[in-house]
């Protein structure tokens, strides 16, 4: 039945199941909570929610937050805001969607990319910064490798 | 006469810590030992390729907790307070200072921190002549690796506190690839803790620099199959890429002395994924490009450690 109730807020039910489902579900106390988390995520993903004048910004930038790995994801425990009346496994569920399709966008597609030989000029930064951060022995190169590239 | 002579080179032998030593490997025990309980103060060179630096470091026990700073002389003043397992940097930048936290260090002298049985496994350990480094006499003491994955480490002891004046790191063609070596060092001469805190200049902005590395819960979905020998993984990362909203693992191995990281990133959009390799001083690089990541190896340690590396990784 979630799955319907999923499609109706989408606008992707058959008009003879709106009326059976509305009558059958809505009655139900625990159902009025979940429709209203359907409700509310699709208006914030559309931005159409006005319930909060910041929640909307507060649920789009835990989306924001949450790091993407395109292979073997397993869900954070925890989000960077806390919200207690939420039903925070659909939230996530919906965040990861939207994550991953965001980071899709992003990332190069492996069938056209050509790679190039490795050079000293073009060595990324981040790389080298990680890794004398962590590794290094000698204080000069342990020291002088912050975000900053001099 | 002739008894004279053989009197001295007797004495010679006994002051030998080899022989003076049931366990030759006690010495880097005592070395390690000396580098986390000892109070000292001094001036160190540290060479990198061509590269020289200055570097002040002060050196405190305090109960059982460790307290060093650091002080680059040359270049940005750059300085690291470490107290424990926390250590923050304050690097000089312009008229900002960017603070930032990491992760605890092997920073020379303070180079052992694992356990010396595994050292053990992988390098042969051999005593030098006597030497003089900064007004003191020392011991030469050499860390030849048994295989070819690993440079070799030689260390200059303080013969009365075993603490490491120099140490030169070289390759397999007895190259000196990187050096440190004190010019000027005091001991006990460091009795409070005033010292212990950051040079700070109120007109500069600081800035706390949190775009450093957070746990995130994920799963590892590659590995590697080729870790070369006596290398084990002392930290794994996994850390958002500037920019975009991906992540990309880092993970450093060691042996105890040598450290290798592995990335695995996923390639950018408009990135163009290197492929090959590269050696700078004693970093030796090894990249290589599998199914949308870049997978890379940087390495104090031989071009051929760091390429069966890369080579092995898969998912």
């Amino acid at each position: 039945m979630t799955e319907k109730n999923s499609s109706l807020f989408d606008n992707e039910i058959n008009e003879e199941d709106i009326e059976s489902l509305i009558s059958s579900e809505i009655k139900k106390p625990n159902m009025r909570s979940q429709w209203f988390y359907y409700q509310t995520i699709r208006d914030v993903v559309r931005s159409e929610y006005s319930g909060s004048s910041n929640l909307s910004k507060k649920i789009m930038d835990a989306i924001d937050e949450e790091p993407t790995q395109m292979r073997g994801y397993s869900p954070a425990k925890e989000l960077a805001v806390n919200f207690n009346f939420y039903n925070w496994q659909l939230i996530l569920g919906f965040a990861v969607l939207f994550a991953i399709a965001f980071a899709g966008l992003n990332i190069q597609n492996k069938n056209t990319v050509t790679p190039v030989q490795l050079v000293y000029e073009e060595m990324p930064v981040d790389i080298m910064n990680a890794h004398f951060a962590n590794t290094s022995s000698t204080a000069n190169y342990f020291v002088q490798t912050t975000f900053v590239d001099n | 006469m002739k008894y004279i002579s053989l009197l001295l080179f007797l004495l010679t032998l006994v002051k030998t810590p080899l022989l003076a030593d049931q366990n030759p490997w006690g010495i880097i025990e005592r070395c390690q030992k000396a580098s986390q309980t000892l109070n000292y103060k001094g001036i160190y060179i540290s060479q990198n390729g061509q590269e020289l630096k200055s570097v002040e470091i002060t050196h405190a026990l305090h109960g059982s907790e460790q307290f060093t700073r650091i002080n680059l002389l040359d270049g940005n003043a750059d300085e690291v307070l470490s107290q424990g397992k926390n250590v923050v940097i304050y690097h000089k930048h312009d008229d900002n200072v960017v603070i930032q936290k990491r992760e605890q260090q092997h920073l020379f002298p303070a180079i052992f921190r694992g356990k010396i049985a595994e050292i053990k496994k992988y390098y042969l350990l051999s005593f030098g002549a006597s030497q003089r480094v900064a007004g003191r006499m020392t011991q030469i003491v050499n860390l030849t690796p048994k295989d070819s994955l690993r440079y070799a480490y030689s260390f200059w002891l303080d013969e009365e506190t075993s603490l490491p004046l120099k140490m030169v790191i070289s390759n397999i063609e007895k190259k000196i690839l990187e050096q440190s070596t004190f010019n000027k060092i005091q001991f006990n001469t460091v009795t409070d803790l005033d010292w212990f805190t950051p040079t700070l200049d109120p007109l500069n902005k600081y800035l706390i620099d949190d775009n450093i590395t957070k746990e995130i819960n994920l799963n590892r979905f590659w590995r590697a199959k080729n870790i070369p020998p006596g290398f084990k993984e002392v930290n794994f990362m996994v850390s958002k890429m500037a920019g975009i909203n991906l992540v990309g693992n880092h993970s450093v191995y060691s042996d105890g002395l040598s450290y290798i990281s592995l990335f695995v990133q996923p390639v950018r959009k408009g990135q163009k994924p290197k492929v090959g390799d590269l050696s700078f001083n004693a970093t030796n690089v090894s990249a290589r490009y599998y199914k949308g990541y870049q997978i890379m190896a940087v390495g104090s340690v031989p071009l051929k450690a760091v390429r069966n590396l890369i080579d092995s990784v898969e998912f």
